[in-house]
């Protein structure tokens, strides 16, 4: 306890922001907050007043306590939800009530779980954006089979998802999110549903592709592990409501982050770091719903 | 380093598994039903009954099929004719006024018990009422047909349209889809296997109903020859006409099966 307190007195990471600042960031977040209807009819603030700048080409990972709104904030990045209070925009462009649908073609959604339609080959999955972006014409085809190769899934188009394993389909998915080229891709919790040994394989994957491809990536992910490999940029929410509770720069460098990063000194402290700075906020989401009674 | 891209041997290509019927599934059936029928034999010639009450099936059978062709082809056809245009109608109609009423949850909410109730509405108490209206003639036992079946099929498929997965319909809003595209590519085959529940119901209503029809009303029709038969003491007719309605379901019944099988190749 001691010792990663003295850590963080030393400013372990890079401040955000700070270093390679290319540009201006493609999503931002002005205060942010979104309410739900609570079941006894109240309120549910679930996401609070959340800044954020989404800069070209940064993967950004997000920690948290369970229910502390991660979720949430991913579909307000993503147009799912709009947002109850706050501003939103995209390459400069501000929108009051969320990200409309006609700027949707930017966002590609990885979902916990896979998602996919059943009633749909791999390849026709893959063929679902595409049609709804009215851009299902000729190339396509080549289109989809770039993805599913990106994703080691070439000889399994015509395969209906029942057919795949978890790890398989949660590829596919994330084929689809990719296939029309969007520039940012939102991911909830990505490789939540698979087991340990399928899900550090697909991480390492992942980073492959994001190397490969160089989009904006967000994701929500609940192990540190796969933040400190993925992420250049780390924030940590709070227990519900979700605030950015803490907020840094990976600076891992990008050789490291390998196979072989477990060994690497700097991983093993910023992962003693964030281990404890993400276990206090759920202690604290702990404490507070067990004393402010009134909350539920 | 990974072997993240480690080959599988791929299934054979476009070849969804096939769920393959044992050859047991189809003499089953055949097997019970040479049973019950000797079962039956069996029963009348043991229990000398009479045959106005139970008559064997062998008789069945010889009376049938001297008087089939005659008496009965010429009704067979009509009433046949009765409910496929009855279901034909049934089938888009019930499946648009459930595609309508599932837009809005408060429609769904309002509609539900009134189509609940003409679901279990015999629409032959409604015959004669509908002869007050519209007169005698085959017009009417096709909207007979039409009012019976119609709801069940609208039940099913609103049923199925309104149980989509919540996260299927936020992939559709995470690209922005309009109501007729998530409409058509996503609730519309999600609830393709209540879309055919209702279809197959559909089919046994349909055939109820028309019968309904003929006995209510009219000189035509497989209902009007079983009423026939019976006041005149031709019991074995009677039997074999009723027979040979039940066999209408289940061949329509069967061909909705194989349509079904045809088109849900995914399993849920
Ligand atoms: N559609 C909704 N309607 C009402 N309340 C909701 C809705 N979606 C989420 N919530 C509530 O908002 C809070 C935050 O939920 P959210 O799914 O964003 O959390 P999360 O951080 O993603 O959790 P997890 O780690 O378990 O996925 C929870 O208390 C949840 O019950
Ligand atoms: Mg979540």
């Amino acid at each position: 306890m001691n010792w990663c307190d003295h850590k963080l007195s030393r400013l372990p990471f890079e401040p955000p922001g700070s270093g390679m600042d290319r540009s201006g960031p493609i999503l931002t977040l002005d205060k942010v907050s979104k309410y739900y209807e609570a079941q006894n009819g109240g309120e549910l603030l679930a996401v609070k007043e959340v800044s954020l700048g989404v800069r070209d080409r940064e993967f950004i990972c997000i920690l948290g306590p369970t229910a502390s709104g991660k979720s949430t904030l991913l579909k307000m990045m993503g147009g799912i939800e709009k947002p109850t209070l706050g501003t939103m925009s995209l390459r400069g462009e501000i929108f009051e009530d969320g990200i409309p649908a006609n700027k949707l073609r930017n966002f590609g959604f990885v979902f916990q779980q896979d998602n996919l339609l059943p009633w749909r080959t791999v390849v026709k999955n893959l063929r679902l954006p595409l049609e709804v972006f009215h851009s299902a014409g000729h190339g396509s085809a080549d289109r989809i089979a770039e993805m599913l190769t990106l994703v080691g899934l070439q000889d399994y188009g015509d395969v209906y998802p029942h057919e795949l394993s978890g790890g398989m389909r949660q590829r596919v998915s994330l084929a689809r999110a990719m296939v029309h080229d969007p520039d940012i891709l939102l991911m909830d919790q990505p490789l939540g549903a698979l087991d340990a040994i399928t899900r550090r394989m697909l991480s390492h994957e992942l980073l492959r592709i994001s190397r490969a491809t160089r989009k904006v990536m967000v994701m929500v992910t609940n192990n540190i592990d796969e933040a400190l490999l993925l992420g250049d940029r780390i924030l940590v929410l709070t227990a519900l409501p979700g605030e950015i509770a803490f907020e840094a720069a990976n600076d891992i460098p990008a050789e490291a982050r390998n196979e072989a990063i477990i060994e690497n000194a700097r991983y093993k402290a910023l992962r003693a770091l964030l281990d404890d700075i993400v276990h206090a906020q759920s202690e604290a989401g702990r404490t507070a719903g067990r004393t402010g009674g009134d909350g539920e | 380093m990974t072997t993240t891209t480690a080959r599988q041997t791929p299934p054979v290509k476009g070849k969804p598994l096939k769920r393959k019927t044992e050859p047991i599934c189809y003499i089953a059936p055949i097997i019970l039903f040479v049973a019950v029928v000797a079962a039956w034999a069996l029963f009348v010639s043991a229990s000398g009954i009479s045959r106005t009450i139970l008559p064997s099936p062998f008789a069945i059978f010889r009376e049938m099929s001297k008087n089939f062709v005659r008496d009965i082809l010429p009704h067979l056809l009509f009433t046949l004719r009765v409910i496929l245009t009855g279901y034909a109608v049934a089938v888009p109609l019930g499946i648009l006024i459930a595609a309508v009423c599932s837009q809005y949850r408060i429609i769904i909410k309002a509609t539900t018990p009134l189509i609940i109730l003409l679901v279990v509405t015999p629409m032959i108490t409604m015959v004669p009422l509908f002869m007050l209206w519209m007169g005698f003639d085959s017009k009417v036992r096709v909207i007979v047909v039409i009012l019976q079946a119609t709801p069940i099929i609208c039940l099913n498929t609103l049923t199925g349209f309104t149980t989509t997965e919540g996260a299927k319909l936020e992939l559709m809003r995470a690209m922005g889809a309009t109501r007729l595209q998530t409409f058509v590519k996503l609730i519309f085959p999600n609830a393709l296997p209540q879309v055919f529940t209702g279809l197959k119901l559909g089919c046994i209503f349909s055939t109820i109903a028309a019968m309904s029809a003929d006995l209510a009303a009219g000189k035509e029709g497989l209902g009007y020859r079983i009423q026939q038969y019976s006041s005149l003491i031709m019991t074995e007719m009677a039997y074999g006409t009723i027979l040979i309605v039940a066999l209408i379901g289940i061949v329509l019944f069967q061909i909705v099966v194989m349509i079904e099988r045809r088109v849900i190749l995914w399993v849920r």
